[in-house]
């Protein structure tokens, strides 16, 4: 039954901050399964409304549902599903990453025994198993970010919001956070991404929402979004027309 | 162009020409005012500043008024004056440490200025000069009214005070680096910084509390005195007459400073030279810490584990109890020390350090989209904080009221409810009136709003007063209760709102 439910869904969704309205009647559907890209220029609103998704931010007016659950109704509920990787890590300089990814399972209430497993795989993966139990305050920018990554997948939530995931990291290191996250679709997962490398986006991603003014203004695969133009428009192209 | 939010003060034209841009003025200048953007603010805080100002002023002249008829060298007092300045040593060796670990470990900006085309050594003294600027500074800004007016009086030699004032802070600059340096050398970087913090509160704790030997040790501190009026031998008693302006030991003080100046800079040099450029302590493998159980759980052991592991914060912590201790003086200011005097001193020590902790925990907290989008709600996060708030002040006071307990079992009994009603009014007054904020903003939280603490050490006043007449058995305590509540009542209505 999961499987026909669709991994987010948004309706007339309204926030206003002062007299600055971010994010206006947005109406929007992730299907499960997908990576979803969602762009749009600076101040659009992405971050207001992932941010309200994650339940970091009370909407005006509107519904979200993940997976059918209502997100304002059953916030904890829909968290339990879900893992926010901002732009900026989210992380505890004097924690190290193993101390790290046993708090957020902990929070998550993940077993011990599955979340040092998951951990062990995660650092390893990651490149971060010789230094997980040094204390995060001397990492790079990088190595922040991945180990904020582990943490958004150790519980292996069945959708994934990522805002800007490639900010700080050098080209080996995207290549194996966009795998990563390519493998957490291939596993059933769901992924949410914003981002301003509209390549990546191209890519990566089986839908993209394009966002301006706090409204949808387009939405589709990138061959949807290119319809009835040149052949050989770039979602670069697109989006300058779409968004400006 | 579009114009910015902030606008930042134009630089004056003055500036350039006078401070040649590369140069060690200029540089230094440049130090300071960043340090001066960093803490400017609102009107009301200036207001305070000024009015703190009048008090060193008002002091200072009044002192001076009242000691005009001494003599040039007043020899009577080179024993006490050569004790206070051995106390201001410590007291800026305290304060140069915390700046110098600091040196090492802000580097993002350090960097930026040994990057460019400039004498790396230039660079290093000039960061130097500004530790040793704002060690000297709040000292000078106590003692120089009264100097002044000394000299207006006709004590004129006694301008050479301010001079030894920082002839001093040079001194305990480079002991602070020295010890330091050895320090890392001996034990470590991280263990020597969680040693050295923890000893340098312990040093300005002492030197606060020898400050208030009169109110609650008036005949040990009579013998002190008395002891003291004989002055040392030479050349210990150079440092107190240079101060009164005796020309050899001024001019000997003078050079030894120079030479400390020196000495720093070389020692600074080194030491950045050194420096990874992380902090060191990131290097050190850490015992691991576990968090299991259920989130509540995880949560609260998150907070002691990150508080545990920060010894600049813990040094901040004890650094803002020393300021207590005055307060709790007053309890015995008789000199009696009886077991209802001590549960009230716990009451106040307990609330007083809870106010600390709830800063920390429950409005800096460091990640705190990554608590709002895990599965708890907001009360479960704020109890399993709250909890981890009152550990501590629980161990302090549980302590406290052991030994109270061996003469008052009942003052000892009493002591645990009302510490704990006095943890929870400031922890309530701390999560009410702040907005989320990083922890590293927590050196200046009483800065930030001196009503909040006004009103905070009013709540803790009020709570120690009506554990004190709860044992004495009188009807006043339910007065002492009442303003509290008032207060409380007042806090919650003007309340922050979490925002979304």
């Amino acid at each position: 039954m999961h499987a026909t439910l669709p991994a987010l869904q948004i309706r007339g969704l309204a926030k206003a901050y002062g007299g600055h309205v971010a994010v206006d009647g947005l109406d929007l559907e992730v299907p499960a399964g997908q990576i979803y890209a969602l762009l749009g220029p600076n101040g659009a609103g992405k971050t207001t409304t992932l941010r309200m998704v994650a339940g970091l931010a009370r909407p005006d007016a509107g519904a979200i549902t993940l997976f059918g659950v209502d997100v304002l109704a059953e916030p904890i509920a829909a968290k339990q599903m879900l893992a926010w990787l901002p732009d900026e890590p989210l992380l505890y300089d004097k924690l190290t990453p193993s101390e790290y990814l046993a708090f957020i399972a902990g929070l998550w209430r993940l077993p011990a025994d599955m979340a040092q497993l998951r951990a062990e795989h995660l650092l390893t993966r990651l490149g971060l198993w010789d230094r997980r139990d040094v204390r995060c305050e001397g990492f790079s920018r990088g190595m922040k970010q991945k180990v904020a990554l582990a943490g958004a997948l150790i519980h292996e939530p069945r959708l994934l919001i990522l805002d800007e995931p490639l900010t700080g990291l050098d080209a080996a290191a995207a290549r194996l956070v966009k795998d990563m996250l390519l493998e957490r679709v291939a596993a059933g997962g769901t992924v949410i991404l914003t981002t301003h490398i509209l390549e990546v986006a191209e890519r990566m991603a089986q839908r993209i929402g394009i966002i301006r003014a706090g409204r949808l203004v387009a939405e589709g695969s990138m061959a949807e979004l290119a319809a009835g133009r040149d052949a050989g428009t770039t979602l670069e192209e697109l989006f300058l027309e779409l968004a400006a | 162009m579009a114009a910015t939010a902030q606008t930042a003060p134009a630089v004056s034209p003055l500036v350039p020409a006078l401070l040649p841009p590369g140069s060690l003025a200029w540089l230094v200048w440049h130090d300071v005012r960043v340090k001066a953007r960093s803490r400017q603010g609102r009107f009301g805080r200036l207001l305070a500043l000024v009015l703190l100002a009048l008090l060193p002023i008002g002091a200072g002249i009044g002192f001076a008024w009242r000691v005009q008829s001494a003599p040039m060298l007043p020899a009577a007092a080179i024993g006490v004056v050569g004790a206070v300045l051995v106390g201001l040593l410590l007291v800026m060796m305290s304060s140069a440490y915390a700046h110098v670990l600091r040196l090492g470990r802000d580097r993002g900006e350090l960097e930026l200025l040994l990057s460019a085309p400039l004498p790396a050594a230039r660079v290093v003294a000039a960061r130097i000069a500004g530790v040793q600027a704002i060690v000297a500074l709040p000292f000078l800004l106590l003692t120089t009214p009264f100097f002044l007016a000394s000299a207006a009086l006709g004590h004129w030699r006694w301008l050479a005070g301010p001079l030894v004032v920082i002839a001093v802070a040079l001194v305990a600059t480079a002991l602070a680096l020295l010890i330091a340096t050895m320090l890392d050398r001996l034990l470590g970087p991280g263990r020597a910084e969680t040693v050295a913090q923890v000893v340098g509160v312990a040093l300005a704790a002492s030197v606060f509390a020898l400050g208030q030997a009169p109110n609650f040790a008036p005949r040990w501190f009579a013998a002190q005195m008395a002891a003291l009026e004989t002055p040392p031998p030479a050349p210990y008693d150079w440092p107190a007459r240079a101060l009164f302006g005796d020309p050899a030991p001024m001019l000997g003080m003078l050079a030894v400073a120079l030479a400390a100046a020196a000495i720093a800079t070389e020692i600074a040099a080194r030491r950045l030279e050194a420096a990874p450029p992380a902090p060191t302590s990131a290097e050190r493998r850490a015992r691991a810490a576990r968090f299991g159980g259920s989130p509540a759980r995880v949560l609260y052991g998150k907070e002691l584990t990150l508080l545990g592991r920060d010894p600049e914060l813990i040094t901040q912590i004890g650094q803002q109890m020393v300021f207590v201790v005055p307060v709790v003086a007053l309890l015995f200011a008789d000199g009696n020390i009886t077991p209802q005097r001590m549960a009230s001193a716990g009451v106040f020590l307990g609330g007083a350090l809870a106010s600390s902790l709830a800063w920390l925990m429950l409005c800096a907290e460091d990640a705190p989209d990554l608590i709002a989008s895990a599965p708890v709600t907001r009360a479960q996060a704020l109890r399993a904080k709250l909890a981890a708030v009152l550990t501590p002040p629980a161990v302090l006071v549980t302590a406290l009221a052991l030994v109270v307990a061996i003469r008052a079992p009942l003052a000892a009994l009493l002591m645990l409810p009302m510490a704990l009603l006095a943890a929870l009014a400031t922890s309530a007054m701390q999560l009410w009136t702040r907005a989320p904020m990083k922890r590293s903003a927590f050196r200046n939280r009483y800065r930030s709003s001196l009503l909040m603490a006004v009103g905070e050490f009013i709540v803790l006043g009020a709570l120690a007063a009506a554990t004190r007449l709860i044992l004495a058995g009188s009807w006043w305590a339910l007065a002492a209760l009442a303003l509290p509540a008032v207060l409380l009542s007042g806090v919650w209505l003007f309340r922050v709102k979490p925002a979304d």
